[in-house]
């Protein structure tokens, strides 16, 4: 319940529409109820008037089978349109209201939206929250008041008959719905968790089909997923049981209901009390009843679902952001000296150190790149400057301040970065690029793909700067993408530049004009640069080495290419050298226990 | 799996019957009760009969549905385990060109789509032309008029269904794809949400998100205005032939043509004459969900395979390394790249050989022939002097090992991933090749040692971390080749030396093939081969490729910068 209080409270914004909406369904509803009554009591009295000879006026009765013919059919008609339209609105709602939610987060509280699989749950979750209104709001509430007007009805002929009535009507519509998705829910689980078992066995063997065939383990995992399969066919027929005994249930009730008020029909209607012909609108009235409940086990099926769903959207809303911004912001820093002092972070809280003790100062306009193997640290760095995560120990300032005074936007926006990871949108090649900075305009847009050494191939794209990339669109080559990252960042004409592996994927010849047109775009800015490739750390005018998140050298390019064995094999490109035993100590770093000025 | 079904139809229709039997007692007792003035005492023989007859209609309601589950439970285990030998079949060269969750959804939610079809659009379709013909032979005899306005209408609701559904499916796929594109970008953006907030466009997004989702909803609603008068006029036709069968009923109950009776059971059963064609509307979206996934999976299972199929099992001696020789060996990926041609290559038993070249060239091309991964388009690869294809193909996997750039880590326990394939190793020899393969440390710090979980749901390994137990699986098999795909990645210097190391013990005594992207390796191989565009440029010893002055000498020197494309 307190799920559905949940959703109540986003969908607050719509519970007019939805309003609307139950009330065309109940018009619907119980036009049909009417239509069915109302027929089989014409019937009934045009034929007692027909036996006695005696006068019947037909035109009402005619009248009121036409206007309710025309009430059910409109109203479902109505009621679709209306109901269609606040599902909409609510996907809308859901989908912006969750955005807002993981917006704020860190790259690594939502390392798991990368992937598709979680993706994909997020989507059919909200899926699943959109369908409330359809599937379980609407058919409850009409059920409550159609059947309740019924009852009532029922009951002015004869309260015996309405008591029978409600009560197997809360039988068929209630417990036993309530019965079958209790028992369902074991088998249900069981079925999902084994779907799930069974597809990451399917990727498992399609990925590691080479494995898998040179190993001589594929009849094996070929005999595992049959098992797998079998399995959860088995729990799916657990639940086909189920569904055949609540399906042979509800025929069983409704049917009883017509039986037994029948047989307490014939002596009322043969009594003082009532008309023979109110023995027909009494029982199709009945069968009405039931027609109204032929979907609130669906509603039972859609609550299970709304908790599950809601239980894994609501997951996120209790993550904080690691990086809040100040309740009093710093202005925007004027000068962008940047410094860290002993700074250590980690991704998780219990993790391993990603970097520890970096000390290392930027002066305005100055260039410095970072070297080390993987998982050295390096991009830590960039995402500490991006206030994507906060440093854990020591200090990074900015312009003299904590960048913890500032709010990350100001400082993000003194920021072009070309992280090494580029992620391209389902969008045109000028989109893309113009994420940068969406104000600039195409000639300044084309300026910075010509510095990327990239609007001569954009031109050749089917349609230019119109062509539609990214993981659906037109497969663009690594070099490619990688240029399109660098474009964009350049477009945003910032003082401070990071490039993480910016010459990654390009040929010798375009990487040597790159860095020629960015040596002139450089100027004057600072920049931080992640690269191994000696041409790319020679844009440097000083190199920082980074092993396992620790810095173990500095000093320019060519003294660490003479001083330095482990700067020296991760240097060389291709074959790279064998690795230092014990021959030289990198030891140019200077110990100094940093602290910013 | 046709059986079941015919059941299934069987059944259902039977169940049909019964309620026109169930109708007609019915009909039979409000006459009774509202005319004749008939007590209870005299009609309980008819309240008999329709209890009887509502509990056998419930048995066949549950019978249909399982008969309809087991109909569809049939079809899917059949359909997978078809896809899964198919998978096999095709293997590696075909696999390239395809994304994995393509082939994943086919063989997992695909296949459950085929349910609605066989469970339920295959029944319904038939119940939807018998039952209403059975009505028909009951309501005509006694009341042709009313027959008549349903003879007539019937037919009507199908053509409607078709005529309209024809335009509207139109544009209900035009709609469809909208909602992808738009869902497409909703994750997109959630995907991409890092670059969004690194260019201070996070909040823009929010903004854009409800724009593009509203505008969705005007252009949905557009669609859905026009889309849902069909069913209005489906329903509309329902309704009022009812309507119309009750007034003309009424009016003949009036001038005294017609018994109550008669009257009566045909307004009962007018609207059970409607109902199945109702319900065609709802299956028929099952129908279409399922051919959309049948397509795919038909198209999967008739994509030619061209599978090894030779026989000889004569030619490996157990425990000594093979002789493999490649004569004139040729390979084009489907779709017409040529990634290797005029290969001559002999492979000496207990020979290290490393491969070396600029990416592209055609190294793990060459692996993967070699792994009988792959087949040759044209050339020979003779083991012992016998075509590959003439042998059989597992004789020679079983003197293979295979140590992949990325080896993938397989849902399961340590243990499980370096037993691939055998399930007679001991704990013991389990650590020596652990040892072996300078992994011993790794997994001893892991929680649970042998039996720690890996892959996606399990601990994540780095890639020289997870070669060193790729190679340890190696080592685990009593294989006497081995083709090993060293990582290309920057490691740090520990890492490095390790996978050197155990590089080297991968070697002794087995004929190993590397592809070599570290200096280390290739200084300790016995040749170096090196390819480019596809073709062999040079071999020889280290020291002689250096000599030589070729393109090895410049892809060691290679000190300016970027790797040659």
């Amino acid at each position: 319940m307190s799920d559905l209080r949940w959703w109540l409270s986003i969908a607050r914004p719509y519970l007019g529409y939805f309003a609307l909406g139950i009330l065309l369904s109940v018009v619907t509803v119980s036009a049909n109820m009417a239509l069915l009554a109302v027929s089989g009591w014409f019937l009934a009295s045009m034929a007692a008037a027909g036996l006695a000879a005696a006068d019947f006026n037909y035109f009402t009765p005619a009248a009121l089978i036409r206007g309710l013919s025309i009430a059910r059919t409109g109203g479902r008609y109505l009621e679709r349109l209306v109901s269609h339209d606040a599902t909409l609105r609510l996907l809308t709602g859901l989908r912006v209201w969750f955005y807002r939610q993981v917006e704020p987060l860190s790259p690594q509280q939502l390392q798991g939206l990368r992937s598709g699989d979680l993706l994909a749950r997020v989507r059919s979750d909200i899926d699943t929250l959109d369908n409330v209104y359809l599937r379980l709001l609407t058919p409850a509430v009409v059920a409550l008041i159609c059947l309740g007007g019924a009852v009532l009805v029922l009951a002015t002929y004869s309260v015996p008959v309405a008591l029978v009535n409600l009560a197997l009507l809360v039988l068929a519509g209630v417990a036993l719905p309530a019965l079958v998705e209790r028992l369902g829910r074991e088998p249900g689980r069981q079925g999902v968790a084994i779907a799930a078992e069974l597809k990451a066995s399917v990727v498992d063997a399609v990925e590691g089909l080479g494995e898998l065939s040179v190993f001589g383990d594929l009849p094996r995992r070929r005999a595992e997923i049959h098992e797998l399969s079998r399995r959860w066919l088995a729990a799916q027929a657990r639940l086909a049981h189920l569904s055949g005994l609540s399906g042979a249930g509800v025929l069983l009730l409704t049917n009883l209901a017509v039986l037994v008020t029948a047989w307490l029909m014939v002596p009322l209607v043969q009594g003082p009390g009532l008309a023979a012909v109110d023995f027909a609108p009494v029982v199709l009235l009945v069968m009405g009843c039931f027609e109204a409940i032929a979907q609130l086990p669906g509603a039972w099926q859609a609550l299970g679902q709304l908790r599950a769903a809601t239980r894994r959207l609501r997951a996120f809303e209790t993550l904080a952001p690691n990086v809040t911004d100040p309740a009093e912001p710093a202005p925007p820093p004027e000068d962008d000296t940047l410094c860290f002092a002993g700074v250590g972070a980690r991704h998780t809280a219990d993790g391993p150190w990603a970097l520890t003790d970096l000390d290392l100062t930027i002066a305005p306009g100055e260039h410095v790149a970072l070297v080390g193997p993987s998982g050295a640290g390096k991009s830590t760095v960039t995402q500490l400057l991006l206030r994507l995560m906060p440093a854990e120990r020591g200090e990074i300032r900015w312009g003299g301040r904590p960048v913890e005074a500032y709010r990350s936007e100001d400082l993000r926006a003194r920021l072009a970065v070309v992280p090494q990871k580029i992620y391209l949108f389902h969008a045109t090649v000028r989109d893309n690029l113009l994420l940068g900075n969406p104000e600039a305009d195409e000639a300044a847009m084309v300026e910075a793909a010509r510095l990327a050494c990239l609007h001569d191939e954009i031109l050749a794209l089917p349609e230019g700067y119109d062509t539609i990339v990214g993981e659906e669109g037109l497969k663009l080559s690594g070099g490619q993408i990688r240029r399109l990252g660098i474009a964009r960042a350049l477009l945003r004409d910032a003082p401070v530049v990071i490039m993480d592996e910016p010459g990654e994927g390009l040929d010798t010849a375009t990487a040597a004009r790159l860095r020629a047109n960015l040596a002139g775009y450089l100027a004057g800015r600072s920049l931080l640069l992640i690269s191994h490739h000696p041409g790319w750390a020679r844009l440097a005018e000083r190199v920082l080495l980074l092993e396992r998140g620790r810095p173990i050298a500095s000093g320019d390019h060519a003294s660490l290419m003479r001083d330095c064995a482990t700067y020296r094999r991760l240097a060389s490109p291709g074959l790279t050298s064998p690795a230092p035993l014990a021959e030289t100590a990198c030891d140019s770093l200077p110990q100094a226990g940093g602290e910013c000025r | 799996m046709r059986t079941p079904v015919s059941w299934a139809i069987g059944l259902g229709l039977a169940s049909g019957v019964l309620l026109i039997l169930q109708a007609t007692l019915l009909a039979h007792v409000a006459d009774g009760a509202i005319f004749q003035g008939t007590p209870l005492a005299t009609l309980w023989p008819a309240f008999a009969g329709m209890l009887a007859i509502l509990l056998v209609r419930a048995g066949l309601t549950y019978a249909v549905e399982r008969c309809a589950f087991a109909a569809a439970a049939t079809v899917k285990l059949a359909i997978r385990d078809r896809l899964m030998h198919q998978l096999e079949a095709l293997g590696l060269a075909w696999q390239r060109d395809t994304q994995t969750g393509d082939i994943v959804n086919s063989v997992t939610d695909g296949v459950e789509h085929l349910e609605a079809y066989y469970a339920r659009y295959l029944p319904q379709t038939a119940l939807a032309a018998l039952i209403p013909l059975a009505i028909l032979a009951v309501i005509l005899p006694i009341d042709w008029v009313s027959g008549l306005i349903l003879l007539v209408t019937a037919p009507l609701i199908p053509v409607f269904m078709i005529f309209i559904g024809k335009g509207a499916e139109k544009l209900n796929q035009r709609q469809w794809r909208r909602m992808g594109r738009l869902s497409g970008h909703f994750l997109d953006a959630l995907q991409g949400l890092t670059t969004l907030k690194v260019f201070n466009l996070g909040r823009r997004e929010a903004r854009l998100i409800e724009r593009l989702s509203d505008d969705y909803r005007a252009s949905t609603m557009k669609v859905l205005r026009l889309a849902f008068v069909s069913s209005l006029v489906l329903e509309f036709l329902a309704t009022v032939s009812i309507a119309m069968v009750a007034v003309l009923i009424g009016f003949r109950l009036l001038w005294g043509e017609l018994g109550f009776e008669a009257g009566f059971l045909v307004l009962l059963l007018a609207p059970e004459f409607y109902l199945p064609l109702r319900n065609m509307g709802s299956v028929y979206h099952a129908r279409m969900e399922a051919l959309g996934a049948a397509e795919r999976i038909v198209e999967l299972l008739d994509t030619p395979a061209r599978p090894w199929s030779g026989t000889r099992r004569d030619v490996r001696t157990p425990g000594d390394p093979p002789r493999v020789a490649l004569e004139g060996l040729a390979y084009a990926y489907p779709g017409g790249v040529q990634a290797l041609s005029d290969i001559d290559l002999t492979i000496a038993p207990g020979e290290t050989l490393a491969i070396v070249g600029p990416s592209g060239a055609g190294k793990s091309t060459l692996a993967l022939l070699l792994l009988g991964l792959l087949r040759a388009g044209s050339g020979r690869l003779a083991v012992n002097g016998v075509a590959l294809d003439e042998l059989d193909i597992d004789t020679w996997r079983e003197s293979l090992a295979w140590v992949p750039q990325q080896p993938r880590l397989f849902f399961g326990t340590v243990r499980d991933n370096l037993c691939l394939g055998r399930d007679d190793i001991d704990d013991a020899a389990l650590w020596r090749a652990l040892e072996q393969a300078q992994a011993k440390a790794l997994v001893a710090a892991l929680p649970q040692g042998l039996d720690t979980p890996l892959g996606e749901r399990g601990v994540r390994l780095s890639g020289g971390e997870a070669q060193r137990l790729a190679i340890a699986r190696a080592l685990v098999r009593e294989a006497t080749f081995v083709v090993a795909d060293e990582v290309s990645a920057h490691l740090d210097s520990d890492n490095e030396r390790a996978l050197v190391a155990a590089l080297e013990t991968l070697g002794q005594g087995r004929s190993l093939v590397i592809i070599a992207h570290r200096l280390a390796t290739v200084r300790h191989a016995d040749r170096i081969v090196v390819l480019d565009g596809g073709r062999i440029r040079e071999q020889g010893s280290h020291q002689a490729l250096m000599a030589a002055g070729g393109l090895y000498a410049r892809l060691v020197a290679g000190a300016d910068g970027e790797v040659p494309a």
